[in-house]
């Protein structure tokens, strides 16, 4: 289970948002003591005592307390994740108090995690991009050089992938395969986003022609296949 | 020769811990799974295409931008997940 910080509640909490989107509830805690106070509570369990029924959205939120701040948080089960959804003070039967402000953005559909909470999730593909630049030609053009064998390589430090270049002469014909293997898993923390994988491809063979591509056939090395190990051949 | 390997924050890191831990699954057999069905759209096409003449003109930036694209379907198909679950 994650506990994580819509942008709304760190801005509720005066808190630096582009800074800490995304970020772990865990790594917060020194911030605020109402994170403090979420990570205890709902780091044992994903719902509270007190359940606030919201005036449009069919969800169950609880509230949190700390002090004199208040919150709201939501278990989103699917993805095991508890928001803090927004917090501020309690001030009974005033129009400031937090849960009217809370119900208010419930009823303007401003509560619960936006796609941006969500796009916060996700890595940023700009070094992974850059890597691959440099590092695939440099894979490619050592196959190249070595006809015949299998050139192991990197990818951004993270991905394993072999190289073959078959030349294959046949009655004035001249037909060349290229052979890929992208180790499975990676070595590091690729995230498991296919289009990078694509990326890479596209990066290694650029002059193949997407129809072209096959997968899964065997790689033809001596030694055998590699578990579990994503194959791409291309003949021209 | 082996290189620092690209960097993902925790935060990131763990959000995909818990995605393949929904999924009874490693983060690698996650990527696989998403690339046995990705291959067979035909968003896997554009995308190559794409990335290849991106590649070919030097424009890195062009591979980048896609790239995020493609992350922000993904949330904006997350969030839309979640409306429908709370009935909005």
């Amino acid at each position: 289970m994650q506990l994580r910080l819509t942008r709304r509640a760190l801005d509720d909490l005066d808190l630096e948002v582009v800074a800490n989107a995304g970020a772990l509830a865990r790594d917060l805690v020194g911030l605020h003591p109402l994170i403090a106070a979420f990570v205890e509570r709902r780091g044992l369990h994903p719902e509270g005592q007190e359940a606030i029924q919201l005036p449009v959205s069919r969800a169950t939120v609880h509230s949190l307390h700390a002090g004199r701040w208040r919150g709201l948080t939501w278990w989103e089960r699917d993805e095991d994740t508890v928001w803090l959804l927004g917090a501020g003070y309690h001030r009974s039967g005033e129009r400031e108090d937090v849960y009217t402000v809370l119900k208010h953005r419930d009823q303007a559909d401003g509560l619960f995690p936006t796609e941006q909470d969500y796009l916060d999730l996700e890595a940023d593909p700009a070094e992974f991009v850059h890597r691959l630049a440099e590092d695939a030609p440099r894979l490619i053009a050592a196959a190249h050089a070595d006809v015949g064998e299998e050139i192991v390589g990197e990818i951004a430090g993270a991905l394993d992938v072999g190289v073959l270049v078959i030349v294959i002469e046949e009655g004035g014909e001249r037909l060349q395969e290229t052979w890929l293997s992208f180790r499975m898993p990676p070595k590091a923390d690729v995230p498991p986003y296919p289009e990078w994988l694509n990326a890479a491809i596209a990066a290694l063979l650029p002059e193949a022609e997407a129809v072209d591509l096959e997968f899964g056939a065997p790689f033809p090395r001596p030694s055998g296949p590699i578990r579990n190990e994503i194959i791409v051949r291309v003949a021209r | 020769m082996a290189s620092q390997p690209v960097r993902v924050p925790d935060s990131v890191y763990e959000e995909l811990q818990n995605a393949a831990r929904l999924m009874d699954c490693t983060p690698g057999e996650l990527l696989e799974r998403a690339w046995s069905s990705y291959r067979q759209t035909p968003e896997f096409t554009e995308d190559f295409t794409a990335f290849q003449k991106a590649f070919a003109k030097g424009d890195i930036d062009a591979v980048t931008e896609r790239l995020r694209t493609a992350s922000a379907e993904r949330a904006a198909l997350r969030a839309e997940k979640s409306r429908v679950a709370r009935g909005r």
